[in-house]
């Protein structure tokens, strides 16, 4: 479905994803693993259009991505979450998902002007396709109408993946969605994680709870210094010595186990 | 109270169209302007040159006045925003250094710093309001669509789309929505309020003078949004009556007038600072809808929302 080769991103004199080159099957749960500085989140930026490669070329469904903005790329079927959450602060949680759903009539002034009945009437849809989606991830429905900002990074992680479904998009990327979750929420992503992929979607997700990620990708992509060294079954990585090695040298503790916090 | 009624409370309604006007902006974009001053001058000048100049009819100059103070906030907008936020500070007060130089020496056309006498109220379906009484209620109803019409934006998704920019443009982008386009638009739909506030001064005073629509009274209008609460359509309105109606409790204090006009200023840029440090959301509004969102709370106490009760 995706497909990424020879990719490459300098940042002035370092090279930060070097002659990258995998491929994301679809209905498929890849995971991309790899010591911290590994150039996971820049491939993901990569993919997503926030950056542009040097070299390379990245295609999605056979078609290339190359100079395609960011909102192209959302139109094309590929969404993300991000790291560090980002939500929009000051808008409420159901805010938060339902500006996402995609070719709202009342994006458009004109329309909010000119038909703002129809606006209307596709605003309540809309609203209660974002509930719909806090529901299904598991979100405190009860919080639906406070303030961003105001929730706990946790309920915000939760909105964040929330946000991304009512985005409506095929290839989902994933972005450390595990970490600060408690162990119900983890649980509550796994089944989500499955239903996306029962109903057809394809998700890639960066991840350092490496329990998560050999219970959930059926593929395991690992990168160091920039460079993708091994990819397969999750359970293969886990036991070659060398990525062991990598991994814990550059971080200090706890992968195997169960992630972090 | 006569003076009150029909000196004051239009310059209040035209004032609280530039506030909001502003406000989708900066409170609820997240662009900083400096020119809204040019614009409104563009918008009066436009009007007052085509019905006083070249005997235009009202409707058509006034429809033409908007159209060019929407081209000339998108001008601002569309190139300056493709960088960043901090350049459209810089255009925005640039465009307005070059508007009021050109109103006040292009006399072929504006009168130069003569003015522009002869500027006429309209009369429509019959009614007429060119009378002080009838006059303010013209105003008085425009004004109020005016602000019906932006609290309905801003609750729109346009309006949201307009937030998540202001909150974080790169996530929003991320989100598939086309960022610049929002800010453009949004620019130009703010130039063409100021436009129509233009026009309604124009008509107000029947009389336009350079001196209005300059620097001083750009930061008279962002005084007024950010001392209202540029967070709220409300708010921003609110703001207006408050400033215009300072004038009025400073003349009771006997000052000259030239040191009153001077202590109004000092007076702006204290309130600016004090209300962006102990209350950015201004007196009247909380940010992001204040009575909307108490309406919310209360529904949520009394046990009928939340979500799941109207899902």
């Amino acid at each position: 479905m995706l497909t990424l080769e020879g990719v490459t991103k300098n940042f002035g004199g370092l090279r930060a994803v070097d002659d990258a080159t995998f491929t994301v099957p679809e209905r498929s749960v890849t995971g991309l693993v790899g010591p911290n500085g590994a150039g996971k989140t820049t491939t993901f930026n990569l993919i997503t259009g926030t950056l542009r490669a040097d070299s390379g070329t990245i295609s999605f469904r056979g078609q290339q991505l190359n100079g395609m903005s960011p909102q192209a790329r959302v139109g094309r079927g590929i969404g993300r979450t991000f790291q560090d959450v980002r939500l929009f602060p000051e808008l409420s949680a159901l805010e938060n998902v339902a500006m996402a759903v995609p070719g709202q009539p009342g994006d458009h002034l004109g329309n909010v002007l000119a038909r703002p009945i129809r606006v209307w009437r596709r605003e309540r849809e809309d609203r209660r396709f974002a509930r719909e989606c806090l529901e299904l991830v598991g979100f405190d429905l009860e919080n639906c109408d406070r303030r961003a900002r105001e929730l706990s990074y946790g309920e915000q992680k939760l909105i964040s993946l929330a946000r991304l479904l009512a985005l409506r998009v095929d290839l989902l990327l994933l972005d450390e969605p595990a970490s600060g979750l408690d162990e119900t929420s983890v649980a509550q992503l796994k089944s989500v994680v499955r239903n996306l992929i029962e109903a057809g979607k394809t998700v890639l997700l960066v991840e350092h709870n490496m329990l998560l990620v050999r219970e959930l990708c059926d593929h395991a992509i690992f990168m160091n210094n920039g460079r993708v060294l091994e990819q397969g079954a999750p359970d293969d990585l886990m036991r070659d010595e060398r990525l062991q090695r990598i991994y814990l040298g550059a971080e200090d503790v706890d992968a195997p186990e169960g992630g972090e916090e | 109270m006569t003076y009150l009624l029909q000196t004051l409370l239009p310059l209040i309604f035209i004032y609280a169209m530039l506030s909001v006007s502003l406000s989708l902006l900066l409170g609820h974009t997240g662009i900083f302007s400096m020119a809204h001053a040019a614009l409104f001058g563009v918008g009066a000048y436009t009007f007052g040159v085509l019905t006083v100049n070249y005997g235009w009819a009202l409707l058509p100059a006034c429809l033409v006045a908007m159209l060019a103070c929407a081209l000339v906030s998108a001008l601002i907008a569309a190139p300056s925003l493709r960088v960043s936020g901090d350049y459209f500070v810089v255009a925005s007060l640039g465009m307005q250094v070059v508007v009021s130089d050109v109103i006040s020496n292009w006399d072929s056309v504006t009168g130069g710093p003569a003015g522009l006498p002869g500027v006429t109220r309209p009369i429509i379906f019959g009614i007429d309001f060119s009378s002080d009484a009838g006059f303010l209620l013209l105003v008085a109803a425009v004004a109020c669509l005016t602000v019906a019409v932006c609290a309905w934006v801003v609750r729109s998704p346009f309006g949201r789309t307009l937030h998540a920019v202001r909150d974080d443009e790169l996530a929003a982008a991320a989100m598939g929505k086309r960022t610049r386009t929002a800010k453009i638009v949004v620019a130009t739909f703010a130039g063409a309020i100021a436009g129509l506030a233009g026009v309604l001064y124009a008509q107000y005073l029947f009389f336009l003078s350079p001196e209005t629509f300059v620097l001083s009274t750009s930061i008279t209008i962002i005084t007024m949004m950010v001392i209202g609460g540029m967070y709220t359509v409300t708010g921003a309105a609110l703001g207006a009556a408050v400033i215009i109606a300072l004038p009025e409790v400073l003349k009771e204090l006997d000052l000259e007038p030239a040191t009153a006009a001077a202590l109004q200023q000092m007076l702006f840029g204290a309130l600016i600072m004090v209300f962006m440090f102990v209350r950015p959301q201004g007196l009247f509004g909380g940010i992001g809808g204040g009575v909307s969102r108490l309406i919310a709370r209360r529904r949520l106490a009394r046990g009928e929302g939340g979500g799941l009760a109207d899902a």
